[in-house]
């Protein structure tokens, strides 16, 4: 105790005794009772742990633990909010079974062994693989949960010095398709709006989009300017099953898997009928392209695909859209056509702002690019787009799915700016990172689906994993752990906690949790989030920048990588921020990050960018041109026509019903944190089936009863869920894909999108009995 | 002829009948007032609603009527109230069956806006601090299962302490942040408070005229030096 506290309990006790004489009738009594101090009790900033929203929480510390949570009222995303994922998320980290060490596989048993001797094992195995099957022969896969530093150093690692593009991240799985739907529309990644459009719109559309329980603090703010604006804010709801928030919202439209297709094109064939078009902005900020049509589903090894896009008038768009009349889209879709036409005027009603939400729905399609096309294709006819208020908006599922994966580039093609397809990009790129220019290969590798299945024929050797559990949350799951296990495979995983992926694992690298290092994340508004770190991790653990850095060196690359362990988060930050220097992605300099929860890029003189591409806001546009598009060379964004595709894989006579995998508000994608967060795997035990009551009751199933799902793939049994939280329509199940012990994914398919590369998790035929 | 006659009487009477009653309320009320203060001593005062006003959403917020609460009703405690958290300022979990899972909100407002005794409960509803924010399942959510899925090192941190003063006879710290916690009364008055935490004086609603956050105090360090003119 030291000696101000000891001081001033003294004073408190006498103080009572003296009290209790002065103030008869009052007790003081409590005044004894309290031996506790929260004079300890410091609190921090960070970033939420968990989902793409980005809360910023206040961590509280004491005594060398965090012990508390509460949301940042100075947070301008969450605004002193928080869910009860993020409000709980210290909780994961003292969890029994954190790895505090490091493990090596010896005579078929993981053995603990100091992180050194681990970090050795690892060096030498990635050179001899090298040495002995060509650098293409080792895998780097992470994730966006990896934080800014984490993914620039492993682009440095393996792009610049090892010379392979066989680096990918779990985004693939998650935001692909809206990165290409970017690239493609836009010439440039991310969104143009920010949060605050949720407090200048007056329609919010989801499209495919639980927000409810996936993006809760965002929802919270939808419906507070809902409440704020009585009959004037509307929130109407585009979705497959039943939800929370189709209970919340104004209006829910229950469409056929598949079909949100048909139906961005039908609120485009209205908008135009209804001469709603905004011609203006049309015409002089807005091409009009179509792309190949039969483009495939990615389902076998080696499958190729690349777009050709060319120029279209609007005379053959309006005969593209023909096909797609409310009546003809009612027929497809299920909606009808009085609310398709209903939806368009929302849209197209030039007294009415719109912001459009999406996530998972719409990109874990298998023409996720073309979804995302199509949603912006409304946004561009109507010129509701890069204002206050009005605008498409793309939602993330990770921390920093958009800060690293998205930024840095972690991916097979991309480099923290621009592609290694591009010299001049790689020559930038070397340049900063004092490496010779030849050795980044201009030729992108494996996506990630690829990527596996290399790795089960065996063209891929050594994978090293960090921060992500690919063997549960790769689809058609079986193959691709089947493959880990096989003879003549080394896999290296990085990781906090046990998982279906450390289980297949020849090494186990202890990782730092989030707040145990500093680092910064980037969550789905362009904002970079910086956290110092807070407490010490456990054990040997060490961060993931930190496991990297200490591997390259002990291949030899020290040059490479001079930081001093004391600074190299800023000092890594700071040559990162080199690569965006500029108008179009200059971001915060890293003591500003550090005073503030989060701030925007384009971060131009002090200034953030909230809404891209608009003269009024974006410095980078050019004057007099109202809006510049400038990530398209003649500044102009695209409407594509993308048609109605039918999905790879649809209910028939054998296997009846439409799967659907997700999340639930209680966990965050696999649970391997949030299971161990008591209060939420309390709340949330296990994994279950939502049947509609309609199918249960035609097969005699009840609440709780069990059901085999079957696929083509797998077959797995669990409870059902009926009139639960979820209510699918008949001849559709849900399942959330967190439980390891019932793998959603040995039931999925790898089908993927040919543009993007990103599997589709939401739909595919599924068998369900009773058991 | 006997209604003009009967006029100014029957005017008279009403009046007496409203003065007879005023005082009726006034000397009642006080009498009450004095029977919560000087129960302080050996237990709390609250206040309790006349009406038990669950399930009417048009209902005054929380009453300022004083008065003893049912005789046996469940006494809602501290360590109740920690068990429900993980730790202080943690959202509670909600211990109750919910009829709809599928609802943001299915009717939380309904009972934990104003409150009021639970016959199947033998218990008083306690009252959200925060009724303007809809999204209820958003932080609280149920608790269907006890186990855990791995042991866990973490243990529930001290709790805020409770009856700090700067000075003696000084009005008490809050211990807590006011974040989402801005009506006092909600936990600290009224049949559904806390028994440890109730206030004396219910009745003077200005709590933060006196009472000020106590977390994250620092000392004071003047910038200006008196040296310097």
């Amino acid at each position: 105790m030291e000696r101000r506290d000891f001081m001033k309990n003294a004073a408190l006790t006498s103080a009572c005794a003296a009290a209790a004489a002065m103030v008869p009738g009052v007790s003081f009594g409590r005044v004894q009772e309290a031996g506790t101090t929260d004079r300890g009790l410091k609190w921090h900033k960070a970033p939420c742990r968990f989902c793409g929203v980005g809360c910023g929480m206040l961590i509280g510390v004491a005594s060398g633990k965090a012990i508390a949570v509460k949301g940042d009222p100075a947070s301008s995303v969450s605004r002193g909010l928080g869910c009860v994922k993020g409000l709980h998320s210290v909780q994961m980290l003292y969890a029994s079974d954190r790895f505090k060490q490091a493990f090596v596989k010896k005579n078929g048993q993981m053995v603990p062994v100091p992180i050194s001797e681990a970090l050795d094992l690892v060096a030498s195995k990635m050179q001899e693989t090298i040495d002995q099957y060509g650098k293409d022969s080792v895998a780097l896969y992470g994730s966006g949960q990896w934080t800014i530093p984490d993914g620039y150093v492993a682009s440095k690692f393996m792009k610049g010095c090892i010379g392979t593009n066989n680096l990918e991240a779990n985004a693939r799985l998650c935001m692909a398709s809206a990165v290409t739907g970017f690239l493609t529309s836009f010439g440039a990644d991310e969104p143009m709006g920010c949060y605050d459009d949720i407090e200048q719109t007056d329609t919010f559309v989801l499209w495919g989009n639980n927000m409810a329980e996936m993006h809760p603090v965002l929802f919270s703010r939808c419906l507070e300017q809902r409440r704020r604006n009585p009959g004037r804010v509307k929130i109407i709801d585009l979705t497959t099953r039943t939800t929370r928030t189709s209970r919340a919202a104004d209006e829910s439209f229950l469409f056929r898997p598949q079909t949100d297709l048909a139906i961005a094109n039908a609120i485009c064939h209205e908008i135009i009928k209804n001469g709603q078009v905004n011609a203006e902005f049309l015409s002089q900020h807005v091409n009009i392209m179509k792309g190949k049509t039969n483009i495939g589903y990615g389902l076998e090894d080696h499958f190729k695909f690349k777009d050709e896009t060319t120029p279209i008038d609007m005379a053959a768009y309006q005969a593209f859209l023909a096909d797609y009349t409310p009546e003809k889209v009612e027929a497809l879709s299920g909606v009808p056509a009085r609310d398709l036409r209903k939806l368009a005027a929302l849209y197209g009603d030039p007294n009415r702002k719109v912001v459009s939400f999406w996530c998972m729905g719409t990109n874990q399609h298998t023409r996720g690019t073309w979804a995302n096309n199509l949603i912006y294709n409304i946004h561009l006819l109507t010129g509701k787009i890069s204002k206050p208020g009005n605008g498409p908006f793309s939602l993330t599922g990770q921390p920093s799915a958009c800060g690293t994966v998205r930024e840095v580039g972690t991916l097979t093609h991309k480099l923290p700016h621009g592609v290694v397809m591009k010299k001049k990009h790689r020559e930038f790129a070397a340049q900063i990172w004092g490496v010779p220019v030849e050795r980044i290969s201009a030729k992108p590798s494996y996506h990630t689906v690829a990527m596996f299945r290399a790795l089960d024929r065996g063209d891929i050797r050594f994978m090293w994993t960090q921060v992500t559990n690919p063997y549960q949350t790769m689809p058609k799951l079986k193959r691709y752990a089947a493959g880990a296990k096989k003879d003549g495979r080394f896999v290296v995983v990085s990781d906090v906690f046990p998982t279906p992926t450390t289980a297949v694992a020849d090494v186990i690298l202890p990782a730092a949790c989030w707040i145990e290092r500093e680092g910064l994340y980037g969550n789905s508004e362009r904002r970079t989030q910086h956290f110092d770190q807070l407490i010490d991790p456990p054990g040997e653990a060490m961060s993931d920048t930190w496991q990297l850095i200490e591997v390259a060196r002990r291949m030899g690359f020290t040059k490479e990588f001079p930081y001093a362990e004391e600074t190299h988060i800023q000092e890594i930050y700071e040559e990162y921020c080199r690569h965006h220097a500029g108008l179009k992605h200059g971001l915060a300099p890293y003591d500003e990050l550090r005073k503030y929860p989060g701030l925007i890029w384009p971060y131009v003189k002090g200034k953030e960018t909230k809404w891209c591409y608009n003269e009024k806001y974006d410095p980078a546009v050019k004057k007099g041109s109202g809006f510049e598009f400038y990530g398209k060379g003649d500044g102009k964004a695209v409407i594509y026509a993308r048609p109605y595709d039918p999905a790879p894989e649809e209910p028939d006579a054998d296997y009846p019903f439409w799967l659907c995998t997700g999340r639930v508000l209680e966990h965050w994608h696999i649970g391997s944190m949030t299971q161990r967060i008591p209060v939420l795997h309390q709340a949330m035990p296990e994994a279950y089936v939502e049947v509609n009551p309609e199918d249960a009751r035609r097969m005699g199933l009840v609440d709780g009863g069990e059901v085999r799902l079957t696929t083509r793939r797998g077959t797995i049994v669990l409870k059902a869920k009926i009139n639960g939280r979820g209510n699918p329509v008949p001849f559709s199940v849900f399942v959330p894909f967190f439980d390891e012990n019932k793998m959603s994914n040995d039931l999925t398919l790898d089908a993927y999108c040919p543009i993007a590369k990103q599997p589709d998790y939401k739909k595919c035929a599924v068998k369900v009995e009773r058991v | 002829m006997s209604t003009k006659q009967a006029s100014p009487l029957t005017g008279v009477l009403i009046l007496a009948g409203f003065v007879v009653l005023g005082m009726v309320v006034f000397f009642g009320v006080r009498a009450r007032l004095q029977s919560g203060t000087a129960s302080a001593e050996h237990g709390p005062s609250w206040m309790e609603h006349p009406l038990e006003p669950r399930m009417k959403k048009t209902a005054p917020p929380p009453p300022r009527t004083v008065s003893t609460p049912r005789p046996g009703a469940k006494v809602r405690t501290l360590q109740e109230f920690y068990s429900r958290r993980a730790y202080a300022g943690a959202p509670p979990i909600i211990p109750h069956a919910v009829e709809n899972d599928g609802l943001i909100s299915d009717g939380c407002l309904n009972c934990h806006q104003e409150g009021g005794y639970v016959p199947e409960y033998n218990a008083y509803t306690p009252i959200t601090p925060h009724p303007e924010m809809g999204n209820c399942r958003q932080c609280h959510v149920l608790q269907v299962s006890a186990g855990l899925f791995v042991e866990t090192e973490w243990t529930q941190p001290d709790l805020p302490p409770r009856g700090r003063q700067a000075i003696p006879g000084g009005p008490l710290e809050i211990p807590h942040s006011l974040q989402f916690r801005e009506n006092c009364l909600a936990c600290h008055a009224g049949p559904q408070a806390i028994i440890e935490i109730r206030s004396s004086h219910p009745e003077r609603t200005n709590c933060l005229q006196c009472h000020v956050v106590g977390d994250n105090m620092q000392s004071f360090k003047s910038q200006i030096d008196p040296r310097v003119k």
